[in-house]
């Protein structure tokens, strides 16, 4: 069997078997250590992700595998891309918390990329209220410390 | 999925490089959202990012339509749009960003002027040492159109001629190219001194 056609399965953290090639496998860096380091086992478990951020993931790369292997014609297919990773990446914001911390985890370089610039898109031109609300975070200040934070930047809330 | 993820324990790496890919505006108020948010901004590279602009020393400025053109040392005009949250250097739309403006002739100081009409002084006459425009021409005054009118320390053959030691002002003719001297005791010399933009 070529290497090219080599099977390998991913597990997630529920267990659940992921049959990919080894191309879309070798897009998460921490498998394609493994690869090079000699690990020949055709599973890996990928225990701090779950199926369905696992799957998504997996999609991502099979699709950067694919258009990376089309010769030629390479305006539209970057443009392609472009448009499927802007569709990928509009999910809500858990989805987009798990998709980041498994980007990382993974080394799944391009995917990290869309998803920290997802977050500073959201981020652009929202009050720290509503990027609290958004993102469920708590407001951790005391009314004295924020507004000792606030001052320091006070040009930024100018109007 | 319905957990809700708490966003403020993004690892601080992640954390960083999303608050370095924010504008300067959107950073600093990424800071007040929580205490750990600002602890981590703190340790990112980019605190002041935006504001720092990289220049060589500047010879010369002027500003207009929140565009600021500054003359740097190495003879460039670097033009600096203030129009959005954070200036920017201006890359596309810069005519001077391969074309230095080296040191001609006699003339060792340099001013940076924006006429009101576009590329040449029109009808205006640039007061070099005031980096200014005077709409002209105005009979009497000695507002010559399309001139430049500077003082004898900003020529260099002055100085080093010592020929017309009695001038005090030149008016160089765009169009002819010529210099015409004038003294100070010209009864219009003496009334360059001081102009205050947009009361001519």
């Amino acid at each position: 069997m070529s290497e090219s056609n080599k099977k390998i399965s991913l597990i997630s953290s529920e267990g659940e078997a992921f049959e990919v090639s080894e191309a879309v496998a070798r897009e998460f860096e921490i498998v394609a250590h493994m690869l090079e380091d000699g690990c020949s086992g055709s599973s890996i478990p990928i225990t701090t992700v779950d199926s369905n951020i696992l799957g998504k993931v997996i999609e991502y790369c099979t699709k950067h595998v694919e258009v990376g292997n089309v010769e030629g014609n390479s305006e539209k297919a970057e443009k392609d891309l472009e448009e499927f990773d802007k569709r990928f990446i509009a999910v809500e914001m858990n989805t987009l918390f798990s998709l980041i911390l498994a980007a990382n985890y993974l080394n799944v370089k391009g995917l990290l990329n869309i998803g920290c610039q997802k977050v500073a898109d959201t981020i652009k031109d929202m009050k720290p209220e509503e990027v609290r609300s958004i993102f469920n975070i708590e407001n951790d200040y005391t009314p004295a410390e924020e507004e000792v934070v606030r001052k320091e930047n006070e040009w930024a809330f100018q109007p | 999925m319905s957990r809700n993820v708490d966003w403020s324990k993004l690892c601080p790496d992640l954390l960083r490089s999303i608050f370095e890919s924010l504008s300067s505006l959107d950073f600093h108020r990424a800071k007040t959202v929580c205490s750990n948010w600002y602890a981590v901004s703190r340790t990112s590279n980019d605190g002041d990012k935006g504001w720092r602009i990289t220049c060589t020393q500047c010879e010369d400025m002027a500003y207009k339509d929140n565009k600021l053109y500054v003359y740097t040392f190495d003879h460039y005009i670097n033009v600096l749009d203030f129009s959005g949250d954070c200036p920017k250097d201006t890359i596309e739309g810069n005519h001077y960003l391969n074309h230095p403006f080296p040191f001609v002739d006699t003339i060792y100081k340099m001013r940076i002027v924006i006429a009101n009409s576009g590329e040449s002084l029109g009808d205006e006459m640039l007061i070099f040492g005031h980096g200014v425009t005077i709409r002209g021409p105005v009979k009497d005054r000695g507002i010559k159109s399309g001139s430049i009118c500077f003082l004898d320390d900003d020529h260099l053959s002055d100085n080093y001629l010592g020929t017309r030691r009695e001038a005090s002002s030149g008016v160089f003719d765009l169009a002819t190219r010529t210099i015409t001297w004038h003294t100070r005791l010209d009864d219009w010399s003496s009334k360059i001194y001081w102009f205050v933009p947009g009361q001519t």
